[in-house]
């Protein structure tokens, strides 16, 4: 253990799931406070302060897509003084086609600018009076792409104190090249690439290029900690052209089904991953300029709109068709004519070595035989489609065929995804830190689920899990409902206390004192007798004793008693079902310190003193 | 059959026509021609042209000082004279969806015989009133306490140093430079590391070349131009 806030690899990994959360300020330190107690079974005494970077005013105006949130755990009695920048993965994780695509082709910008400005900007906002931003660490958590871009941020302008990354997109040679000027100076001196073209890189030997990368860059890595999935795609990627695997590394199995991509892309031979690289350049390209049309535009030319139209015009119309999309169809011809011959040549390559491929995949069960078979066709299809349209010759007269061929073209995409998909869907999640979080929380007895830690335990043989969040959750909200009720009942039974039990008491005090008066100054009173009573007045008469006779019934029949016991029950009831179910939890985990710890946390602060509260 | 016959007529007519039509506007608008616009043939003899994706950035084939020419950001949001010798590394070129954000790589050819490489990133959210930590990382990439001049102009802050740790290596000798241009009339700034080598064997020193090399980058700093959004709108109006 280090003296890092956030020091265990589940600390930071649940820290970067919730960022893609995009909470506000309140929540977001809510739920990091929360996060700590059910990991450590200590709540987290110190100053936190948070920076979105939407509000920072270094990246106003900056599209580059970059998002990240900073956090800053201040202590000055702990000396504590770090700040997190958690940079997100990528806006919208589902794109996993474009985050493939950029990846394995390493083109996609790099946000190492915005993550250096946004750095200062935190420093900028949590300077504090008693320590100088020398004294401050800072410390980068990220996943997936965004791992990319703070290591390239990191190797290129040293961002960072210390950098942890989960599933990352590993940086390529070729990134560095580009980004990192002394690395650049480095490569040219030893491998002589030619300065006047940069592009020459691509035909350099990439294992030789890999091993100088890392052995460059062996220093600076040192504050590099990963932690990875055999399982995830991105892993079997880097070790793929270019691709350099820096910091230290730790590997684990997340999905033990199967047997990792990594064995299966390394028995790929590198011409062919050259080849899906080149393609994933091409297809990148395309999906940075719009939808799943432009993609095909992109790689065949073929404009599918454009297509749609001549279909949908049928036998009649395609006259009328052509006369108005003239230009377009003639752009269109030129353009498959350029780049078809080129696509061509890459589907051939890869179809010529799909068995290999497929055959992994089906080796490694990640597909079944029946579906090997419908994915060889369809490779084979789309190639002799492809093929079709090549061997005609390209004129406008053509068109036609052009358009029979695109057509069949077009429903390949879904042959493939309904195999692929499910194995993607195994994949993608071997990429999320879910499934990592589940793995590492294996031998300490935790599960997770979304931002819940679930813990799991034995009773009477069985394993049992209990979502430990949830079930904090229920504890509070149930304790904080009864003080609710509680008081409730107070103001009830205040109510019927007041309003009639001491009322009529009250009132019966009131008639009994003037009934004493009455009796022992029987003459205070004959004035009103009297005048009540004696009608006539026949000489002098005196009122000598006055005697009253009184009945006053008791207050009955309004009881409240049966009321406030039902009440009371109630909440007794409630109350017993809280107290049993942590019980419960606690018997079951009776070994687990940090659970303990929890409900007695909750019980003795949380309640009594209730500004803790809060921390839920 | 019928019905490829009378596409057939249907598309020769209609390729007269527009073949005819292409004809008689060709010559009128030559001159306005880009580059990228321009056949092969008519396209000057000088690498930047000649390279198809280069090509695509160049503004014009006219040479507006000793061996520049006018290259215009993917961006659309700045121009600058560049040397025709350049190349631009397709691979290196990244363009922000939203065009913001634009970086890439160059390989350029000397007339003297030496090459240089020539990195770029520009951004338009960069404000001048943190240009001083904008240098410090400049100083940080660089790896160097880089020291620089400052040139003021109208609408830009030009900021160039030499790195001393370049020019000590084994193979050929180099001279690297950094320079940043912080927008002044608006928001952006441009980042460029600038090396030059002069390959062993070579006629030509390195330390000879020292002034022309910072002749020209003065001169390429100084034709950096930010186009505001407005221009960039006017711009595409005259196309």
């Amino acid at each position: 253990m280090n003296n890092e806030v956030l020091f265990s690899e589940s600390l930071r990994l649940r820290i970067i799931e919730l960022e893609y959360k995009n909470l506000d300020e309140e929540n977001f330190i809510k739920e990091v406070k929360r996060i700590y107690l059910e990991e450590t079974g200590e709540s987290l005494e110190l100053e936190i302060n948070y920076l979105s970077s939407n509000d920072a005013k270094r990246l106003e105006g900056d599209k580059s897509g970059y998002d990240g949130t900073a956090i800053h755990f201040y202590s000055e009695k702990q000396n504590i003084d770090q700040i997190y920048i958690i940079s997100q993965g990528s806006t919208d994780r589902t794109d996993w086609n474009y985050n493939v695509g950029s990846i394995f082709a390493g083109t996609r910008a790099t946000q190492s600018q915005s993550i250096y400005r946004f750095k200062e900007e935190a420093l900028e906002n949590f300077k504090t009076d008693s320590k100088s931003q020398s004294t401050t660490t800072i410390i980068g958590l990220s996943h997936s792409l965004g791992h990319n871009n703070n290591i390239i941020a990191q190797l290129s302008e040293d961002v960072f104190d210390k950098l942890y990354g989960v599933n990352g997109a590993q940086p390529t040679i070729y990134q560095l090249f580009e980004t990192d000027i002394n690395f650049r100076e480095a490569l040219i001196k030893r491998f002589k690439i030619n300065r006047s073209d940069p592009d020459s890189i691509y035909g350099l030997p990439p294992d030789e290029l890999k091993a100088f990368g890392e052995d460059y860059y062996k220093d600076k890595a040192q504050n590099i900690h990963q932690t990875l999935s055999v399982d995830d795609l991105l892993f079997a990627l880097a070790g793929t052209r270019g691709f350099v695997m820096l910091g230290n590394v730790e590997m684990v199995d997340t999905n033990p089904e199967l047997s990792g991509l990594r064995d299966m892309m390394d028995k790929v031979p590198d011409e062919i991953i050259a080849d899906f690289q080149q393609l994933a350049i091409q297809y990148a390209d395309a999906s940075e300029k719009g939808d799943s049309d432009e993609v095909i535009k992109e790689l065949t030319g073929i404009d599918m709109k454009l297509v749609d139209k001549y279909r949908d015009g049928g036998v009649l119309g395609f006259n009328f068709v052509f006369a108005s999309n003239m230009k377009e169809t003639e752009n269109m011809i030129q353009d498959v004519k350029t780049k078809l011959p080129e696509l061509l040549r890459l589907v051939r390559h890869i179809s010529d070595n799909g068995e290999i491929i497929v055959n992994e995949l089906a080796a490694n069960g990640y597909i079944s035989e029946s579906e090997k078979t419908t994915l060889l066709n369809e490779i084979e299809s789309v190639r002799s489609n492809l093929e079709t349209i090549l061997s005609n010759e390209f004129s406008v007269t053509k068109i036609g065929d052009i358009i029979s061929a695109a057509s069949s073209l077009s429903n390949s995409p879904d042959v493939f995804k309904k195999i692929l998909g499910p194995l993607l869907k195994e994949i993608v999640h071997s990429h999320s830190i879910e499934e990592m979080l589940n793995t590492l929380g294996k031998e300490n007895g935790r599960m997770y689920l979304g931002n819940d830690m679930i813990a799991v335990g034995q009773q009477d043989g069985q394993e049992v899990h209990v979502n430990i969040s949830e079930a904090i959750r229920m504890y509070q909200e149930g304790q904080a409902l009864l003080e609710e009720k509680r008081g409730a009942i107070f103001v009830i039974m205040r109510t019927y206390q007041n309003g009639l039990v001491e009322a009529f008491d009250t009132e019966k005090t009131k008639v009994v004192t003037i009934i004493n008066d009455i009796e022992h100054n029987p003459q205070a009173y004959s004035a009103s007798i009297f005048r009540k009573y004696v009608y006539s007045a026949r000489g002098q008469k005196t009122v000598t004793k006055i005697e009253v006779h009184d009945s006053l019934t008791p207050l009955t029949g309004i009881s409240f008693d049966p009321i406030w016991e039902q009440l009371t029950t109630a909440i007794q009831r409630t109350e017993d079902f809280l107290t049993s179910t942590r019980e419960a939890i606690e018997q079951i985990f009776q070994k687990d310190e940090i659970i303990a710890s929890l409900f007695n946390y909750h019980f003795a602060e949380g309640v009594e003193e209730s500004g803790h509260r809060g921390v839920y | 059959m019928l019905f490829n016959k009378k596409i057939m007529l249907f598309v020769f007519v209609s390729v007269l026509i527009s073949g005819g039509c292409q004809m008689a506007n060709g010559n009128n608008q030559e001159e306005q021609l880009k580059p990228s616009e321009m056949s092969v043939e008519d396209l000057p003899d000088v690498r930047a042209f000649q390279d198809e994706f280069t090509r695509s950035f160049m503004k014009s084939t006219e040479e507006v000082a000793d061996n520049l020419y006018p290259f215009e950001s993917g961006t659309g949001l700045y121009e600058m004279w560049i040397p025709g010798g350049t190349v631009i590394s397709k691979n290196s070129y990244t363009l922000e969806s939203e065009e913001t954000f634009e970086s890439f790589l160059t390989g350029i050819e000397n007339n003297n015989g030496s090459e240089s490489s020539l990195q770029m990133t520009f951004n338009n959210f960069d404000k001048i009133e943190f240009v001083e930590e904008y240098l410090d990382s400049v100083k940080n990439q660089a790896d160097e306490d880089i020291v620089f001049e400052k040139t003021e102009d109208s609408n830009k802050d030009i900021y160039m140093g030499k790195l001393e740790s370049s020019s000590d290596n084994s193979f050929g000798e180099t001279m690297s430079y950094a320079i940043f241009i912080q927008n002044k009339s608006g928001d952006g700034s441009a980042q460029i590391f600038y090396t030059t080598s002069c390959s062993e064997g070579s006629d030509v020193e390195c330390t000879e070349l020292v002034d022309d090399e910072e002749n020209k980058l003065t001169k390429i700093a100084a034709s950096f131009n930010f186009l505001n959004t407005n221009s960039k709108e006017e711009d595409k109006d005259e196309q």
